[in-house]
């Protein structure tokens, strides 16, 4: 029971708590009450548009801020998605943040490229070739475990930094992607064409508004669950991920599985960098390459989300209203020092962390309990198999 | 055996949510005296060792030690009362010496806070002495046998001043000889005056060790006998509360056709050196072979090399004529091949997945189970629903997590799985071990019902009884070589003997 | 004691409540105007000792000498950006400005949106990096060739004074525009002090202005040429390059902010003050909002005070002497006598 609902209650009660301390953590450095702090992340968030009793103003900026709270979680889902899919098959992808690089800079070529293209095929034809990329670029670290066992969690931590001096050296001054425009001052690529930017369904499309890549996320959301729960291909991953020596004995090609769910992790992080990309920013620029961390969220996203679809859901959503719950904008300064905000934030992520590893603890230890036979029918016979009943 | 008892239990009861583990138990243990405690998995044994050694609080009744009452709130208070537990498994640390383990573990002795070293080796070395326990005081944990690292713990209980021991199943671990060993070991420490309670679950042992014997089942005690009046179908009858046959009872083999066929098989191990030398044989259909050897001398690798999860580095695999030697482990399962791995829960299921999804294991991929890629967990689930009545494995339905059932239920279900393939030849690697009377009576009656319906069996135990018991024909594996082939009418000890490597090979 | 406790609750429950009109403008009526001007900084932090930090340090004199009411809003990751202008032209500030070249795509989005609110982008070329010209936007841009020329000047005469060769490098992290002037004015400077010296310019080929390895590398092989003095036009790199310098007993000449807290072997530093740039551009706006020039760069130089040097180091020999030959310098540059080149 607290495994199945673990995938939503988990995450609720770990952001909860982490507020909780962030929350004395106010306290003690401003002497200030920290339930107003609260009342403006919160508003921050955007999340009050959903109260009917919200009008007027604050409506409107409300909408503006839960814009721009669903614009963050959009690709925090997929990044996520990114860690949890390789991780039901055992694997721990730390790479996201190279997968979505690498789709990122596909994006914004293909978004340059085909002007002429109508719209829909456009779009259609840059996530689909940010999406393979970012399933190439993990693939590479599947290969590696799949043929010469070479551990995951190192070569994605490599293949991250070669996406990112890639990246520098693509979008950077004298690059190949940079904008040749007005004698190539700036560190960045030109804007990718109208046909290829993604409709916004809420808000001002020059504004940044919402666009319908985060429909697309939703869906990718489905297809992790398909996929695991309803194909052959997620039957294999899950029986690797939870015991890759039974799932050999039963004839599973391990190794494929392992490139399999690699590929698929990375198809992920890319798509999370085409929406990103051909959503909002459509163009690259020098720190964003360097300073995004739209991938590493992502392991803390599938953390907290517990690798489930709906945990990965609500994880996204707590970590995407957290980054702008307390952005610049949602705490005033009078009361709040900017730089503190800053460091507020930070915090709070720090916390949620530790809590999703002290939550896993409390996992381990809830079911040590039960093979140390503490408790329950399972526990009649400590050490040994459990009983049947 | 003078005065009263040194320990006595009255009225032990331990609840768990929804279960009574323990109901009302009495047990007595008398001075100098090895009593068992035999039932099957779950019959509450540990559950009412575990209060003696004080780890549990029982919810009623009372625990007499020297004919006073005492309450034992932990492990340390039963060892100030002379309790020594040797679990099953063993809490040793495998970087530190035997000495540093046996002593580090027990209450500080040395005077300041320097281990005087020297010292303890000799401590040890005496006790080792003294109690017919021989292990190098300096030697690595980590460098030891599980025999050895038994004899580390029994010393510690010892260091520490026990004079009643519990053993928990310290037979499971052990190969016959170790056993034997062991056996050889309790008798001196009840020489010595030392009182043992021995848990086992296994009748043979049971019956040639105790003194007395209480059975328990279901959370109850049965009966406390004495060992004269115990025979091995009586006991299993009291354990499982019906009558159970002991004896596995088969018809002659009609053998057919050679179905597996290994010539001058060659196998590395994960080291790279040969574990399997130059092997040949054949099962054919309609007969049970027994491999019989002592651990470690190959076997794993051979049944690797057969099941296409091991790729041979010489020889010749044939299934049914076809040869098999470098193909795939789902290539020969497709041929026909069906595998109860020795180690169900590492190798023969994946525990966290269902009873359906288990039982899909080497067939999701074709239909009905699932078509294109796309899998049908219905079908699975009406498929699982059916298997698991036929195989009588009870605990859970088709949606049950596998570690949720008992090891024996877990066991059919590998069963089913593999059997429910119709395979040609199935490998049985050690299927019943850690299984209790009951769960061994099934098991052997499938695998010769597998056998009448004309199938080639090779079976790969460490239990001679077993081997005995199953085969019409037995083989003998030593150092990777097959030194003998033997009628399973063969003495006990001619096989013993084999297995370590005397004796001449004698034809059948 | 206690009207204090219930003055602070009071404040936060206002604070509290009013957190929810995120963009609202604040409804405060004060008796005389007040302006409101807003800094929009961009990712790296108000610790960055860089623009952001000095934009941040020219609000907070708008504050306390113009009496603005001003805010800062700390840009923490790219997709802030936007947002944040939006949020702070939204809570009626007259005046905002966004730091960092990188602003100028959101201000080209959000200023024609808000056409009574005057931007200002620190960096932001209006020619080149705002493709709808919007009208209210102005660009700040610098003329970092002056204070190149200073503080090349001043090296020539520390060259020509102390023993050894008449060498001076200076190492760029890579081709930007503003290096290639800082570069130009420097060469410039060292040559009208000290004709005969040789002029070493390198660059790094950091994108990232932050790989101290490859200045400190290029910082060697200038030393292996034995140059005298490093200028070091390349951020967090350039501190590579200065860590060399201080290693071996040169001198180092810091850039855009006052370095010469790295230490005594700094000579000096070339200065682009954003934050008097701030400082200037709000002062122009009170002066009178409605006749604030947009559409436009304005241009920071010697002459209006956005361009100079730093202080002067204390180990420096004949300091006082220097210094008044640098400042005769800066005069006639000030007075256009001088016009350093732009490269």
């Amino acid at each position: 029971m607290y495994q199945r609902a673990g995938g939503i209650v988990t995450p609720l009660i770990t952001a909860l708590f982490a507020f909780v301390v962030g929350g004395l953590v106010v306290v003690a450095t401003t002497g200030k009450n920290p339930l107003s702090t609260y009342r403006a992340i919160f508003d921050g968030t955007g999340l009050n548009w959903l109260f009917p009793w919200v009008s007027g103003v604050a409506r409107h900026d409300a909408a503006l801020n839960l814009q721009q709270t669903l614009l963050v979680m959009a690709p925090l889902m997929l990044t996520g998605l990114a860690v949890a899919f390789a991780f039901r098959c055992g694997l721990f992808n730390i790479g996201g943040q190279g997968q979505y690089t690498v789709g990122t800079v596909v994006a914004v070529q293909t978004g340059i490229w085909f002007a002429s293209m109508p719209k829909p095929a456009h779009i259609l034809i840059a996530i689909v070739l940010a999406t393979l990329a970012g399933a190439v670029w993990a693939g590479i670290a599947g290969v590696l475990r799949a043929t010469v066992g070479a551990h995951e969690v190192i070569t994605t931590i490599m293949l991250n930094w070669i996406a990112l001096w890639v990246a520098s050296y693509l979008v950077g001054f004298g690059g190949p992607l940079q904008d040749k425009r007005f004698g190539a001052v700036n560190p960045n690529t030109p804007d990718i064409v109208a046909s290829a930017k993604l409709p916004v369904f809420w808000g001002d499309p020059q504004l940044q508004g919402l666009h319908i890549g985060f429909f697309i996320a939703l869906a990718a959301l489905v297809v992790f669950w398909i996929v695991l729960s309803r194909t052959t291909l997620g039957y294999e991953v899950r029986a690797v991920g939870f015991n890759a020596e039974a799932a050999r004995y039963s004839g599973i090609n391990v190794p494929r599985s392992y490139f399999l769910a690699m590929a698929i992790s990375g198809a992920f992080a890319g798509l999370a960098g085409a929406i990103d990309l051909l959503g909002w920013e459509f163009h690259l620029d020098l720190t964003v390459v360097q300073s995004s961390q739209i991938g590493f969220f992502g392991i803390a996203v599938a953390l907290l989300g517990r690798n489930s679809a709906v945990g990965v859901f609500f994880a996204s959503l707590v970590f995407a209203a957290l980054l702008n719950g307390t952005s610049a904008r949602a705490l005033d300064p009078s009361i709040f020092d900017p730089q503190l905000a800053g460091n507020l934030t930070r915090i709070i992520q720090g916390l949620v962390v530790l809590f999703v590893g002290a939550d896993l603890l409390v996992v381990y230890l809830w079911q040590a309990r039960r093979k140390l036979g503490l408790v329950g029918r399972d526990g009649l016979e400590p050490g040994k198999e459990p009983a049947a009943s | 055996m003078s005065d009263g008892p040194i320990l006595e239990l009255r009225s032990i009861t331990k609840r768990f949510p929804g279960v009574v583990a323990n109901d009302a138990i009495d047990f007595e243990l008398l001075p100098g005296e090895v009593h068992a405690l035999l039932g099957e998995n779950g019959a509450g044994k540990s559950t009412l060792m575990n209060i003696v050694y004080g780890l549990y609080r029982p919810d009623g009744g009372e625990i007499l030690i020297r004919g006073k009452p005492v309450t034992l709130g932990s492990a340390r208070e039963a060892i100030m009362h002379g309790i020594g537990m040797v679990h099953q498994h063993f809490m040793l640390i495998p970087v530190m010496t035997v000495a540093e383990n046996i002593v580090l573990a027990s209450e500080p002795t040395h005077a300041g806070v320097l281990l005087d070293y020297a010292a303890s080796v000799e401590r040890v070395r005496e006790l080792s002495e003294r109690f017919g326990l021989a292990v190098d005081p300096e030697a690595r944990v980590e460098n030891i046998g599980v025999g050895q690292e038994q004899r580390v713990e029994i010393l510690k209980a010892l260091y520490r001043g026990a004079e009643i021991l519990i053993l928990d199943e310290p037979t499971a671990v052990l190969t016959p000889q170790e056993a034997a060993e062991l056996f050889e070991i309790i008798r001196g420490l009840q020489a010595q005056g030392k009182s043992i309670i021995f848990i086992s679950h296994k009748l043979k042992e049971v019956v040639e060790i105790a003194d007395r014997i209480t059975v328990l089942r279901r959370g109850r005690k049965v009966d406390t006998i004495s060992r004269e009046g115990a025979t091995e179908t009586g006991l299993a009858r009291m354990m499982v509360g019906r009558e159970v046959l002991l004896r596995v009872e088969k018809k002659p083999a009609a053998p057919g056709q050679p179905m597996l066929e290994v010539h001058d098989l060659s196998v590395l191990d994960d080291r790279g050196l040969g574990a399997v030398r130059d092997v040949s044989f054949a099962v054919r259909a309609g007969e049970i072979v027994g491999l019989a050897g002592v651990d470690g001398n190959g076997q794993t690798e051979l049944i690797d090399a057969l099941a296409g999860l091991r790729r041979p580095s010489g020889g010749e695999i044939r299934v049914r004529g076809q040869d098999v030697t470098r193909a795939s482990a789902r290539r020969v399962l497709d041929l026909g091949v069906g595998h109860i791995p020795e180690d169900r829960q590492r190798r023969g299921l994946v525990l966290e997945f269902s009873l359906a999804e288990n039982l899909a294991l080497h067939d999701y991929d074709e239909e009905p189970n699932s078509r294109f890629g796309w899998l049908f967990p219905r079908r699975l689930i009406s498929r699982a629903r059916k298997l698991l009545r036929e195989f009588d494995v009870r605990g859970g339905g088709p949606q049950t997590r596998a570690s949720a059932l008992s090891g024996g239920n877990q066991q059919k279900v590998v069963i089913a799985r593999e059997v429910a393939g119709d395979p040609d030849v199935l490998i049985a690697a050690q299927p019943t071990r850690g299984l209790d009377v009951g769960a061994i009576e099934y098991v052997h009656r499938r695998l010769v019902e597998v056998r009448d319906e004309g199938k080639a069996v090779l079976l790969v135990s460490l239990e001679l009884d077993e081997i005995r018991a199953l085969s019409d024909r037995i083989l003998v594996i030593y150092e990777g070589r097959i030194v003998g082939e033997y009628d399973p009418k063969v003495a006990e000890e001619d096989l013993g003997i084999a297995m370590t490597g005397g004796g001449s090979a004698a034809a059948a | 004691m206690l009207s204090v406790v219930l003055a602070a609750l009071a404040l936060t429950m206002f604070a509290g409540a009013s957190f929810g009109m995120v963009g609202a403008p604040t409804v405060r009526k004060a008796a005389q105007v007040t302006y409101k001007m807003a800094v929009i900084t961009d990712v790296g932090g108000l610790n960055d000792h860089g623009f952001n930090q000095a934009a941040n340090a020219g609000r907070l004199q708008v504050e306390k000498k113009l009496g603005f009411q001003t805010r800062v809003y700390d840009t923490r990751t790219s997709a802030e950006r936007l947002p944040n202008l939006q949020a702070a032209a939204q809570a009626g500030y007259q005046l905002v400005f966004g730091t960092g070249f990188f602003m100028g795509d959101p201000l080209d989005k959000v200023a024609p949106k808000f056409p009574d609110v005057k931007f200002a982008g620190i960096d932001v070329n209006y020619n080149t990096d705002l493709p709808s010209k919007p009208a209210n936007v102005r660009g700040i841009q610098f003329k970092e060739q002056e204070a190149g020329y200073l503080v090349g000047y001043m090296a020539g005469l520390v060259l020509k004074q102390q023993p050894g060769p008449d060498i001076a490098s200076a190492i760029g992290a890579n081709t930007v525009p503003a290096i290639v002037r800082y570069f130009g004015g420097y060469r410039a400077g060292v040559k009208k002090a000290d004709p005969k010296a040789t002029v070493i310019l390198s660059y790094a080929n950091d994108p990232t202005f932050s790989d101290q390895a490859k200045c400190k590398e290029v910082a060697l092989n200038q030393i292996s040429q034995k140059t005298q003095i490093i200028f070091a036009v390349a951020g967090g790199c350039g501190l590579g390059a200065l860590d060399q310098a201080k290693a071996q007993g040169l001198w180092g000449i810091g850039v855009d902010s006052d370095q010469l807290y790295l230490g005594p072997e700094m000579l000096t530093s070339a200065l682009k003050d954003v934050a008097k740039a701030v400082y200037l551009t709000s002062q122009e706006f009170k002066k009178s909002p409605a006749n604030f020039k947009t559409g436009f760069n304005k241009v920071f130089n010697v002459k209006n005070g956005g361009i100079g040097y730093g202080k002067v180091s204390a180990k420096l020999k004949n300091r006082a002497a220097i210094i008044k030959k640098v400042n005769a310098i800066k005069k006639l540059i000030a007075a256009g006598k001088i016009v350093p080149p732009a490269k």
